[in-house]
């Protein structure tokens, strides 16, 4: 499950949650140009096939890598 | 801080020709409240009382305003609202007329709006969205479950504005709450002068060898709605923006510093002014309390990261002025919970003992958890119930809000209400004024 607030789906046990951008854009950023936000489309996506084919026993997070500065300063 | 605090008690209105209060009686001149109401962009309004007990339902209300005046110590009642001065208030003497609302009711029958805008704005020609369909009973037994608001113990003055429709939705909004205010502060003038029945002194000197405490109430920011330059919805001296979390004197609440418009999650000026966890602790500061302030946490962030900053400022802000224990509250669901719980788990692992106070979720007959999401750090709760209302509300003989006549609709008998989300329509419980705790059941 991929999430903006992943306390939820992590303490109702989701296996695997992945951690999104904002509650508006959970999987891009319209602050950042086309090709930028297809990448971090893309680097969430596969963060989540990863996930998908990855063991685990308890609810976890996985974090898709990279992210850019511009995503951890707020936009609105 | 130190607040005097002079209450005039009134046990009736009447509509005459003055404005004047005497021993509990408060006389008001409608045509006179009016020509401060009809002012650009307002074209047509209606000024009318209703009074506890009476067989009236008071519909459209955005919000309900405590008549109150400074009379020393510097600022303006409800600082920051409506272009009001940002001053600050909490000191010296402040007036207020007891058991009087002045109620903000926005008629919107001639506004069309799309879905998006009636979700927003709570407003809009799409009647089955009708997000603002809050209503206020006088009478019937359902007064004596104030799950159905406790604005019913009220004489309540309503301001009923038609929507001003040659400005923007947000826009009408203000300006039926610019309104409402010059109305209120119009009621309290009459008082400000005159020597109060009954004076209350709240002064919080530190007393450091009680236990401190502080109030984290979490309040929905208006801002991914309106933007930054929103100036309309609960606000902090009249900002409504996302910010870090505002340390306040209890008597700055007392004074309105802290206030909420609006359709979804507004409609609680009078509520944030009264409120119940402040004047409890206030009334134990210096008995068996250290009673060292609030801190105003917003929510409505739009991810984890930024919510954890702000929960991390809250503690950090509470163990740096000594607090021991927190009460914590909410005012919405959703992610706004999530928020609130995550100030409550940055508390006790800063060391601090936190209680949280709040409505409960519908169970929905015992499938479902009584609250949204629940932290390890999560030790103790208090609860106010669900909000739900088993009866249907009984018809009345009156509604309020309009400006030309209700619809028919809101005379006859209105469903009961189940569940949390669904008290929405009525009032959501979130400070405790209710007497809905399980000790009733």
């Amino acid at each position: 499950m991929v999430s903006a607030l992943p306390s939820v789906p992590l303490s109702v046990g989701a296996h695997r949650v992945i951690k999104g951008v904002r509650v508006e854009h959970l999987c891009g950023d319209p602050s950042l140009s086309p090709e930028q936000d297809g990448e971090l489309m893309l680097r969430i996506a596969r963060t989540a096939l990863d996930a998908i084919q990855t063991e685990v026993t308890d609810p976890t997070l996985f974090e898709p890598a990279q992210h850019t500065e511009k995503e951890l300063t707020h936009a609105s | 801080m130190r607040l005097e605090v002079g209450t005039f008690p009134v046990r009736d209105v009447v509509v005459g020709k003055r404005m004047a209060w005497d021993d509990g009686v408060l006389e008001i001149d409608v045509n006179e409240l009016l020509d401060l109401v009809v002012q650009d962009p307002i074209e047509k309004a209606k000024i009318e009382v209703v009074k506890p007990g009476e067989s009236a339902r008071i519909i459209n209300y955005e919000d309900v305003l405590e008549p109150k005046v400074k009379v020393s110590g510097g600022g303006t009642v409800y600082p920051g609202v409506c272009g009001r001065p940002t001053d600050s208030v909490g000191e010296g003497r402040s007036h207020r007329l007891g058991s009087v609302g002045v109620v903000q009711c926005l008629d919107t029958a001639n506004v069309e709006a799309s879905v998006a805008d009636s979700r927003l704005w709570g407003r809009g020609g799409e009647k089955e969205v009708r997000v603002n369909s809050r209503f206020i009973d006088m009478s019937g037994e359902k007064t004596e479950i104030p799950a159905a608001t406790p604005y019913a113990q009220l004489f309540n003055i309503c301001v009923s504005v038609e929507a001003p429709t040659s400005v923007a939705f947000e826009e009408q909004s203000r300006a039926a709450a610019s309104a409402t205010h010059r109305v209120a502060d119009r009621l309290a003038e009459i008082v400000k002068d005159l020597e109060p029945p009954d004076v209350e002194v709240f002064d919080f000197e530190p007393k450091d060898d009680l236990p401190g405490v502080v109030y984290i109430p979490h309040l929905a920011s208006a801002e991914p709605q309106s933007g930054a330059r929103g100036t309309y919805g609960t606000a902090v001296y009249g900002q409504t923006r996302l910010s870090a979390p505002w340390l306040l004197s209890p008597t700055e609440m007392m004074d309105g510093a802290v206030g909420g418009g609006g359709a979804s999650w507004g409609g609680a000026t009078w509520i944030l002014a009264n409120h119940p966890v402040v004047m409890n602790l206030a009334e134990r500061h210096g008995k068996d309390v250290n009673f060292l302030g609030c801190i105003v946490q917003r929510t409505n962030w739009t991810n984890q990261g930024e919510y954890t900053l702000v929960a991390d400022r809250a503690a950090w802000t509470a163990k740096m002025i000594g607090a021991k224990s927190a009460i914590i509250t909410t005012d919405v669901r959703g992610q706004r919970w999530v928020g609130t719980m995550l100030t409550l788990a940055a508390c006790e692992r800063s060391g601090i003992n936190t209680v949280l106070l709040t409505e409960e979720e519908d169970n929905e007959n015992g499938n479902s958890p009584p609250l949204l999401f629940s932290p390890a750090e999560l030790r103790g709760t208090v609860s106010n119930g669900t909000g739900d209302v088993p009866e249907p509300f009984s018809p009345v003989s009156r509604v309020v809000g309009t400006v030309e006549a209700a619809p028919q609709e809101w005379y006859g008998e209105l469903p009961a209400v189940h569940g949390a989300y669904g008290a929405g329509v009525v009032y959501r419980d979130f400070y405790g004024f209710g007497r809905q705790s399980y000790a009733d059941f």
